[in-house]
């Protein structure tokens, strides 16, 4: 069907709208990076640096430790995701094909532990890693990031896992798989797309959290994180913005590499969990 | 190849039992197709058979050993599922090749075979392909190159050709038939439809709710059907049923049908002066010549196909309402619509009151009202 002129102007004005809104943040955050500090409340405001500060990010490198925390994001981000995929395969695939009549109130019970507020878990969480010696380790973080994963990856896994027929896995066990092989031979592989969605989801809840990070690491500069350590910027009569902001920028990087990668997966995952 | 003992299968899903004291030989070779409508265990005693879902009691021997405990990889068998059940991830060779993979065939060896069984289905050029870029057809030979390529002791099917279309269907049809034929694999294949169960089968196994109400070659299952379900399922359009009362008269045992003197078996001498149902085949009806004792109908409906008509009607206070006709998906207007099959009409017929008669060889099937056997 041939789109008329006017529909056209409309359809790529609203893409570019959106775009702006969406984007606008991420340009002002490079616009402020690139600014010395006395010029970021100028009226009227500068849109485009007119003195970039590139020293700025040169400053970054040689005055914080943000290798050292991004480092530290990184170890527990894969490793939260992928201990919690690990449980989260497990779990949504028999809560999907091993219908028992406790498994729904399992599955419900799994579902509304993720819908406790981060705050409330945090007392808990906090008494069980300091009897486990974990306070100030980064495992501490790892564990409890996993907890706020698990859950939701589950549910995520399950949904993708009931959209592929479980006549495929009973072909795999004739043609002579196991029922463990069955799942990783047949089933994992044709569930590429949601495994990926779902990683990138926990690499991301992981990536951004701050509160778990700031109860259990404050006391071990060692073991800082990317948020945390961006937080110790802000000064108690003045804050560095433009610092802030360039390591805010280094901080998202890593996640929007990851969704240019992954977004081919992350398109196809969403539509094949959405329907049989 | 394998012949083939089930013995007094159960399977029971909490209180509910889906199959009853299921027991069939099956001779090494024969095909032998499971019909009956949905819900009748015919899918689940096929998974039971391919070892997919346990057995509550009884017992399976495939070639002379008791498969019963075994994994489904242990019983040399291949299944085609109702949806193929392609591995989307893999091509078409990768598919067709997997169970050898799987069971340790050098890879040379799986090439050669995979080859030759894609030669024998005409889905050589399809190889390189993945599922998705098939057609129904074409993921049904696949599904078929998978079962064949690994000259499985037995062949089981599930409803293999119930998502392709109707002309694809007769071909897919003839075309599995003739590759069992050619070899010689014991199969065993699931359909609700009595059609492809008819053209199929060496023998007929019907089902409902769980019970084999008979097993037999194609011809004996429609013309001695062990009672009024087995009648009313096998045959298209479906057997009418009639109330009619057993008498005598000079020239011998006869059942009054609304006025319609119908000949019957002289097993029915013990009915005399009783009702009994009365089976008769639409295409044992046709117009009723002379002053011959007829049915005087009006058509609700005339179905012309050209070479024949079916002429719906029907007739208060005989018919018999049964619970086969709900589940026959062939009875076209469900229950209490009777059919006669006429063939060189001529005239049309629609509006006025025609006469039908019984076709001088035609048959009559009797049958008991209160347990719905066959008397004979």
């Amino acid at each position: 069907m041939k789109r008329k002129l006017w529909q056209s102007i409309l359809l790529y004005a609203t893409v570019i709208v959106a775009c702006a809104v969406v984007l606008f943040p991420v340009y002002w955050m490079v616009v402020t990076s690139l600014q010395p500090p006395g010029s970021l409340r100028a009226y009227p405001p500068h849109f485009l640096p007119p003195d970039p500060q590139w020293q700025t990010y040169i400053r970054l490198f040689i005055e914080t430790d943000i290798l050292r925390w991004m480092a530290n994001s990184a170890i527990v981000a894969v490793t939260a995701t992928g201990i919690s995929m690990v449980a989260a395969v497990l779990a949504g695939y028999s809560l999907s094909r091993y219908q028992t009549k406790s498994s729904e109130n399992v599955g419900l019970f799994i579902l509304m532990s993720k819908m406790l507020p981060a705050t409330m878990l945090i007392i808990p969480l906090f008494g069980i890693m300091r009897s486990l010696g974990l306070m100030g380790s980064l495992w501490s973080l790892i564990f409890a990031h996993a907890t706020a994963i698990v859950p939701f990856a589950t549910w995520m896994l399950k949904g993708y896992f009931d959209s592929i027929p479980n006549e495929l896995e009973q072909a795999a066990q004739v043609d002579g798989c196991t029922p463990w092989g069955a799942l990783f031979r047949v089933i994992l592989p044709v569930a590429a797309p949601g495994l990926a969605a779902t990683s990138l989801y926990g690499f991301v809840l992981s990536w951004a959290d701050y509160l778990f990070a700031r109860t259990f690491l404050a006391n071990n500069a060692d073991s800082w994180t990317v948020n945390l350590g961006i937080a110790t910027f802000k000064g108690e009569y003045q804050t560095d913005w433009n610092l802030v902001m360039a390591a805010s920028l280094l901080a998202a990087l890593p996640i929007m590499i990851a969704y240019l990668f992954l977004q081919r997966f992350l398109v196809g995952g969403m539509t094949a969990g959405a329907g049989k | 190849m394998a012949d083939i003992q089930i013995q007094n299968l159960n399977k029971r899903y909490g209180s509910f039992q889906a199959l009853h004291d299921m027991s069939l030989d099956v001779k090494d070779g024969e095909f032998i197709v499971f019909v009956g409508p949905s819900g009748c265990g015919k899918s689940t005693a096929l998974k039971i058979l391919a070892g997919l879902e346990a057995a509550s009691t009884g017992s399976i021997i495939i070639g002379g050993e008791d498969v019963t405990e075994l994994a489904p990889a242990k019983r040399d068998i291949a299944m085609v599922f109702q949806n193929y059940a392609l591995y989307p991830h893999l091509t078409v060779r990768q598919n067709i090749g997997f169970g050898l993979m799987m069971r340790g065939t050098d890879k040379k060896q799986i090439n050669q075979r995979v080859e030759r069984a894609a030669q024998a289905l005409e889905i050589s050029d399809l190889l390189e392909r993945r599922p998705k870029a098939l057609s129904g057809g074409q993921r049904q030979r696949v599904a078929l190159g998978r079962a064949i390529v690994r000259e499985p002791q037995v062949f089981l099917m599930d409803e293999p050709l119930s998502n392709l279309d109707a002309a694809l269907r007769v071909q897919m049809r003839a075309e599995i038939t003739a590759l069992q034929r050619r070899i010689g694999v014991t199969t065993i294949y699931v359909t609700h439809d009595q059609t492809e169960a008819m053209t199929m089968a060496d023998r007929i196994v019907i089902m409902r709710k769980g019970v084999v109400q008979q097993i037999g070659s194609p011809d004996a299952l429609f013309n001695r059907p062990a009672n009024m379900f087995v009648a009313g399922f096998i045959g298209s359009p479906a057997m009418n049923f009639l109330r009619g009362k057993v008498q005598r008269d000079d020239r011998g045992l006869f059942a009054d049908a609304g006025g319609l003197r119908l000949p019957v078996v002289e097993a029915a001498a013990s009915y005399l002066g009783k009702t009994v149902i009365c089976g008769i085949r639409p295409e044992s009806l046709d117009l009723a010549r002379g002053d011959a004792p007829a049915l005087e109908i009006t058509p609700t409906l005339v179905e012309s196909l050209g070479t024949e008509a079916y002429v719906h009607f029907k007739l208060p206070g005989q018919q018999v309402a049964t619970a086969v006709a709900g589940e026959h998906e062939h009875q076209p207007l469900g229950n209490g619509t009777l059919i006669a099959r006429l063939y060189d009409v001529g005239t049309p017929l629609s509006g006025g009151t025609i006469r039908l008669g019984l076709k001088p060889q035609a048959s009559v099937h009797l049958f008991d009202p209160a347990t719905e056997q066959a008397i004979s």
